[in-house]
């Protein structure tokens, strides 16, 4: 069984269909079981590593996501945005001028601001507003769905009953009215807002593997032993949720910058100071049928970019990290 | 009585006319990660009309597959049939078209399997589930078709057969499961039922009755048999002939009688010495030592050696045909080799003489 | 069946409660209030913001507002009522005109007011009552999602059995590939996308609304329903021309979830013994796939389409104002811009609605269609 796992997976020889075949089902058996008794020695994290690397769609999601992750890191420095300055084209063109050497995206009807500028410094925030509103969804969802897990009882039907009667009001809604009504454009106040309101999914999943967890003979044996509720919940249970929901939070984060994107597109969350994938999009509808479409265009695909780069990661990490787990 | 049965597939061809089923040298392979599972790997065996014949053998010894492959019913791929016949009242099955071969699926050959929980259709009821067979197989409408399907019922003594036409699998028991899967096969008068361990995963109690009722059935209707089994008291209950596999291949068959009192490969014998016994109480039971050989590291020689109490340096590389012994009993093993005379004397064990 | 039905019903009563409470507690912790309008409008005295309030009952106490919004208190009772008599005004709070408590129907004596007694309050912006704003846009919305709803399922069905029936193969590449750029695009940008390239470039179709605004009256006005009675065929291609882009978009960001969920269930169903044995009896492929493994795969489908028809409802938020469809999900964008505290309440209390009846219609359905369950 040792020499099997280190052996290069080359497919036997045959036409393409049958080798994408071979392929797959390779990668079914390294999910089954049996695989994982060969590699018990690995660990879980490095088992997980060596999976995510041979998911090829993985890879291709990462390579996508860090190359839009550097492009909003790196390219504010070489073209900062400042609201306050506004740009002085050499052509004045109030329509904007397409892509050209100077301005690969093309430049913006009316201010004429260059379009790769705004889409840097966009990704750079979108991505932030992603990841922080995602971050505090998952510790809060965790809470929630750890507490009424393991706690079980009256507790976990008062916390359930509440996250249904939350689940009965449609996300974008209620972060259209908080986005909109807090006013302040803030792209603070609208990440929390997207936290505060997005932890609904990762609560139930979290709740639905303690209440199995928490039946477990250790559980017992950890109150035995004197240990505090909180540390059986965060120190012993919720390692074993880890993996669905990293997975999660990957998703989320997808899904918050989409989410974000509209909401700020349609003028009611972060303001034009900050500019996000969203904001930066605002206004180019009204040129868009004139044929101004690189305004529109580039930002857009920026964000399509990044999410299937996520979606891909998080499907290659769903695939990694939880082996068993359907679809 | 044994005689018309020689799975030493040439010497057959005199008793043609009287053969149903005959299987020559079928290789069904799989393709997987690491190459290639030879899963049949050059199975050769015959039923005549309305002849009984079992092919046993531990599980992953290739059995369900070959019966799969008769019907044609292993997916490609990851299946592969790599050669042989499989010759159906004169025809190759291997050779018929799909549309040819679904004609004969369930029309001709039908086929009972081992989990009647599983094997109907959860949201179908169980008059729907037979009628189609019916309707495919046979000149009859909708009404036709339900009352030969309340015959069937009727025929494995299910008890209501027009009210369980009804009803759901779920409402029925296992046994009861198992009763309709029979009468779904011999709706269509098939001239062969291969059934696939169809009392494995029921109580014992039961399996019993449904043995008996394949038994009853098979003689009534005058339909061959071809039954799947591990288990050695369930063949020598059932069946008049037997073919035993191991690691994809025939390595003896013979009559019942022959294969389970006097059996010539040492395989064979193992499987015998481990079936607990009045005989043998108070002694400890022998095992069969090893464990079934990796699909990807078949020894290179006789795939038993490895496990074999008799085996001599010349089974480490050299395998045996399947060599004939007269009177319908053949055995894959060295020992039976003219060149190996001498070795088969210290055989110690009564069997018939060779030549 | 009925018992079922009826024990469910009762069960979703305190979701709904729930769901009243929260949606009336985020406008409250929502900052402003229906007054934030008049904030920027240097013309408003406080006076005159103090009597919006007293004329909208803003100055009660926030458990009386919601009391009679819900419709469980009236609203006879004044401010000052309740100054001089706490106990005897808080009492006749609950008892309706009638005498008997105010939450019964008003058939049986009930009061007339609040959510429980269909009356939403009036509009903040216009006037009208809410029920009548909402009214007049559900059917749109309603005609767009449900247009969406079938070409969405057809081809989610369609791909999902193709990319299983073909597992690995060319085609569930395809479809898998083309499900996951779907899944990836924000909706609002594809519907930029489609209007630039079908409105603009290639001025084939209209860039939105939902009728020809030159040809057609307005959409649920008397004179629209005489013309479509009149010219049947022209309203109803105009109508179409209109819907072709925001169902488009709909069902591409859409399909790809349902796809994979059939994909998902018929690589399920396929493998089972059910499968063989139908293959054993020689039943032809196609009939083992449609009539055997579909036939079985359709169990959560049905159920995940149940629980998807709200999502008809708020996806078309995002393309209702790309399109600018006259649906709920544009009145609810009008309403958040215009502060329209009542339209956004209504809107909410009528999307928990369909959710919650939604999750009870797919556990029925799920009761239907699956033999196994009994619903004792």
């Amino acid at each position: 069984m040792d020499e099997r796992k280190d052996a290069p997976v080359t497919p036997a020889v045959g036409e393409s269909g049958q080798d994408a075949y071979i392929r797959a089902e390779v990668e079914e058996l390294e999910a089954s079981p049996d695989y994982d008794v060969a590699l018990e020695s690995l660990g879980q994290w490095e088992l997980a590593w060596r999976r995510f690397r041979k998911h090829r769609m993985a890879i291709v999601g990462s390579a996508l996501f860090f190359t839009m992750v550097l492009a909003g890191v790196v390219g504010p420095f070489i073209l900062p945005f400042d609201l306050y300055t506004i740009p002085y084209p050499d052509v004045i063109d109030s329509f904007g001028r397409g892509p050209m050497l100077g301005h690969p995206f093309g430049e913006t009807a009316r201010l004429q601001w260059d379009v790769l500028m705004l889409v840097v410094n966009g990704t750079r925030l979108s991505l932030l507003i992603g990841v922080l509103a995602s971050i505090i969804a998952t510790v809060i969802g965790a809470l929630v769905g750890g507490i009424a897990g393991y706690f079980g009882g009256l507790v976990d039907t008062i916390l359930m009953r509440i996250v249904d009667s939350l689940l009965t009001l449609p996300l974008l809604f209620v972060v259209l009215v908080f986005t909109k009504f807090l006013g302040s454009g803030n792209w603070l106040s609208v990440t929390i807002i997207f936290g505060l309101f997005g932890w609904l999914g990762i609560a139930r999943l979290v709740r639905a593997i303690l209440l199995s967890l928490r039946e477990e003979d250790y559980v017992d044996a950890a109150r035995a032993a004197g240990v505090g509720n909180f540390r059986i919940i965060f120190r012993h249970l919720m390692p074993n949720a880890l993996s669905p929901i990293i997975v999660a939070t990957t998703l989320s984060v997808a899904g918050v910058i989409i989410g974000e994107a509209f909401v700020s597109f349609l003028g009611f969350g972060v303001g034009p100071e900050t500019p996000t994938l969203g904001n930066i999009l605002s206004g180019s509808q009204d040129t868009i049928i004139n044929g101004n479409w690189w305004w529109a265009f580039f930002p857009g695909a920026a964000i399509v970019v990044i999410v299937l780069g996520i979606n891909f990661m998080g499907d290659g990490l769903r695939d990694a990290l939880d082996p068993r787990a359907k679809i | 009585m044994t005689t018309d049965l020689d799975p030493g597939a040439h010497a057959l061809r005199a008793g043609v006319g009287d053969v149903l089923l005959d299987v020559r040298d079928l290789r069904t392979h799989f393709k997987v990660m690491d190459g290639l599972v030879k899963a049949v790997d050059g199975v050769s065996f015959s039923i005549r009309r309305g002849g009984r014949l079992a092919l046993v053998g531990e599980s992953g010894c290739g059995k369900s597959v070959t019966a799969l492959t008769i019907m044609r019913l292993i997916d490609q791929p990851p299946g592969l049939i790599a050669g042989g016949e499989i010759m159906f009242n004169g025809r190759d099955l291997l050779k018929l078209s799909d549309q040819e071969i679904r004609k004969i699926r369930g029309g001709q050959i039908a086929m009972i399997f081992q989990e009647p929980m599983t094997s109907l259709n959860p949201v179908l009821t169980v008059g729907a589930q037979l009628t189609e067979a019916i309707l495919l197989h046979q000149e009859t409408d909708k009404k036709g078709a339900r009352r030969i399907a309340q015959t069937a019922l009727e025929d494995v003594g299910v008890a209501d057969a027009k009210r369980r036409l009804d009803q759901y699998p779920h409402e029925l028991s296992g046994g009861m499961r198992q009763r309709v899967m029979i009468a779904m096969a011999l709706s269509c008068n098939p001239a062969l039922i291969i059934a696939d361990e169809p009392t494995t995963a029921l109580d014992v109690t039961i399996q019993r009755q449904i043995l008996e009722l394949i038994k009853d059935i098979q003689t009534r209707t005058g339909a061959a048999l071809l039954l799947i089994t591990h288990d050695l008291g369930v063949v020598a209950e059932t069946v008049d002939d037997v073919a035993v596999m191991y690691a994809g291949r025939v390595v003896e068959t013979g009559s019942v009688e022959e294969v389970l009192l006097h059996p010539r490969h040492p395989y064979t014998r193992g499987l015998l010495e481990s079936i607990p016994s009045q005989g043998k109480r108070g002694k400890p039971l022998s095992v069969i030592k090893g464990m079934v050989p990796n699909p990807f590291r078949m020894p290179p020689g006789c795939k038993f050696q490895p496990r074999c109490p008799y085996q001599w340096g010349e089974c480490a590389t050299g395998e045996a045909p399947l060599i004939s012994l007269g009177e319908g009993i053949s055995s894959r093993c060295l020992l039976h080799d003219p060149r190996f005379r001498d070795r088969l004397a210290a055989y110690d064990t009564p069997m018939g003489d060779p030549a | 069946m009925i018992g079922f039905i009826v024990r469910r019903l009762i069960g979703i009563i305190p979701t709904l409660f729930f769901s009243s409470l929260l949606i009336y507690s985020i406008l409250l912790t929502a900052p402003g209030g229906p007054e934030v309008r008049f904030a920027q409008n240097p013309k408003v005295t406080t006076a005159q913001i103090d009597a919006f309030r007293a004329r909208w009952g803003l100055d009660q106490p926030i458990p009386i507002q919601y009391c009679r919004w819900i419709g469980v208190c009236n609203t006879r009772t004044g401010t000052k009522q309740l100054a001089d008599d706490p106990v005897g005004g808080l009492a006749s709070l609950f008892i309706s005109p009638q005498g008997v408590p105010n939450f019964l129907p008003s058939g049986l004596g009930g009061g007339d007011n609040g959510v429980l007694h269909g009356d939403f309050g009036y509009s903040s912006t216009n006037g009208q009552p809410v029920v009548s704003v909402i009214g007049g846009r559900i059917a749109a919305t309603a005609i767009l999602g449900g247009v969406a709803l079938v070409v969405w399922i057809a081809l989610a069905l369609f791909s999902g059995v193709i990319a299983a029936v073909n597992r690995y193969g060319k085609a569930d590449t395809i479809i898998t590939i083309f499900n996951y750029v779907g899944f990836s695009f924000p909706t609002f940008w594809l519907g930029l996308m489609l209007i630039l390239l079908f409105a603009g470039t290639l001025n084939w179709l209209p860039s939105g609304g939902m009728w020809d605004v030159r040809e057609v009256p307005i959409f649920g006005t008397d004179e629209y329903t005489q013309l479509l009675r009149e010219r049947p065929v022209f309203v109803l291609l105009d109508l179409a021309r209109h819907l072709v882009l925001p169902v488009i978009t709909l069902v591409f960001v859409n399909i790809a979830g349902d796809s994979r969920f059939v994909r998902a269930a018929m690589i399920d169903a396929l493998g089972q013994d059910y499968v063989r044995t139908a293959r054993a009896k020689g039943v032809a492929e196609r009939r083992v796939i449609v009539g055997h493994a579909l036939r079985n795969a359709l169990l959560p489908v049905v159920t995940n389409v149940a629980l998807e028809l709200p999502f008809l409802f708020t996806g078309a938020i995002v393309t209702e104002t790309i399109f600018s469809w006259p649906g709920m999900g544009r009145a609810y964008i009008e309403a958040v811009s215009e502060y329209d505290y009542t339209v956004l309440m209504g809107i909410l209390v009528v999307t928990a609605l369909i959710v919650v009846l939604a999750n009870l219609l797919a556990d029925i359905v799920y009761a239907i269609v699956d033999p196994r369950i009994s619903y004792g």
